[in-house]
């Protein structure tokens, strides 16, 4: 029942980004999902075609999920490798104390918007969205 | 007309996370260690917690955030032993932080040298969402399956320690506490394991140590830190 919490998240994250910039319409959605964030496939899209009309009037956007597997790096010897099952060992030093890296969070990857928009500001936004992409990992740093 | 793709890759979850780690923070420097006790319903997290109360009587302030989807039966249940306050959800399947903290200004003072979170009783919903604990403690009972740490993943994975509770049990039931053990440190290697029975009063005293370990630990590192810095696990 937390796909309705994860996706009411989602959708104010989408809102604040259009809202920064004179965008019109969402079109497209993509989220990627992982063995260890706790939702399913199924269920999270059904909480979303269930929440976006309750909270948006316009038409719903597709909502693409990218399912990928467990990434994760070893606290011993520091390398980096995918998960296959839920077995938390380094597959290079068989070390069991790993950080996951990927795959323990439901994570907005990108969103898809039309802009009637001129060719000057179309420039002016590819700008100000790699200025936020830069924001936005700073923050993800911070967190760790 | 023409479309836009606004590169994010940024946790759904971040701002959350954010007020997590600043509440954490605050806990922290006020030397305040915050417990969310998590399990399955019937695990018997609120009959462990009225033996803790008893056992820390008069020696720490310890109060109790205790969390349901209706009734106040469990704050009614801990009532005569520690200060506590019921926070009901409505029917939601797991606790936010902002109602924590809403339950917070309810108890009697806001410093206390334990405060513990009783979870809604789920082992899925509760695992991702971090109420700016220092420590997640998950509560496994004897009469479940000693093969709910690899099913439940996530949560055991958050988890730092596990207590195997409902062990005067362990004689007529099927529960093999190495196998859970086992089962748990294949996803959280560093998960400590207490064995208690609440009502044979056995474990109560081992566990409420490491408790007092964990905070003295606690305290430790506030004295280190810059005041600025954010402590996020």
């Amino acid at each position: 029942m937390h796909e309705e919490s994860l996706v009411r998240d989602l959708i104010r994250q989408v809102v604040v980004i259009r809202s920064e910039h004179q965008f019109r319409e969402v079109r497209k959605i993509a989220v990627e999902i992982g063995p260890l964030c706790g939702v399913e496939k199924l269920l999270l899209e059904s909480a979303f075609e269930r929440i976006w009309p309750e909270l948006m009037q316009e038409r719903e956007p597709r909502l693409e999920i990218v399912e990928i597997p467990i990434q994760a790096r070893c606290l011993s010897c520091g390398s980096e490798f995918e998960m296959e099952e839920l077995n938390f060992c380094c597959v290079g030093c068989g070390e069991r104390r790993v950080e996951v890296l990927r795959g323990d969070c439901v994570r907005l990857l990108h969103v898809d918007l039309t802009v009637e928009a001129t060719a000057a500001s179309e420039k002016l936004y590819e700008a100000e969205l790699s200025h936020e992409s830069v924001m936005a990992s700073t923050t993800e740093e911070s967190l760790r | 007309m023409s479309e836009v793709r606004v590169e994010v890759n940024r946790d759904v979850q971040s701002e959350r996370k954010l007020a997590a780690a600043r509440q954490r923070q605050s806990w922290l420097e006020s030397g305040t260690f915050v417990v969310n006790l998590v399990s399955s319903p019937g695990a018997g997290k609120t009959t462990l917690l009225q033996e803790i109360g008893k056992y820390w009587s008069g020696r720490f302030r310890v109060a109790v955030l205790v969390g349901d989807l209706a009734t106040d039966r469990d704050a009614e249940r801990l009532r005569p032993y520690l200060p506590v306050e019921q926070l009901t959800t409505g029917g939601a399947c797991h606790l936010e932080l902002p109602l924590v903290q809403v339950g917070l200004t309810r108890l009697p003072q806001e410093v206390w040298d334990f405060l513990i979170i009783e979870n809604i009783g789920n082992l899925v919903c509760p695992a991702s969402h971090d109420l700016g604990e220092h420590l997640r403690v998950v509560a496994l009972s004897s009469t479940e399956g000693d093969d709910k740490p690899g099913k439940y993943p996530k949560m055991f994975r958050t988890s730092q320690a596990m207590v195997i509770t409902k062990a005067d049990l362990l004689p007529y039931v099927p529960f093999d506490p190495a196998s859970a053990d086992q089962d748990a440190r294949k996803i959280q290697p560093e998960l400590r394991t207490f064995m208690t029975s609440a009502l044979k009063r056995v474990g109560i005293a081992e566990f409420c140590s490491f408790l007092e370990t964990e905070r003295d630990k606690m305290l430790e590192k506030s004295r280190t830190l810059e005041p600025n810095d954010c402590v996020a696990t």
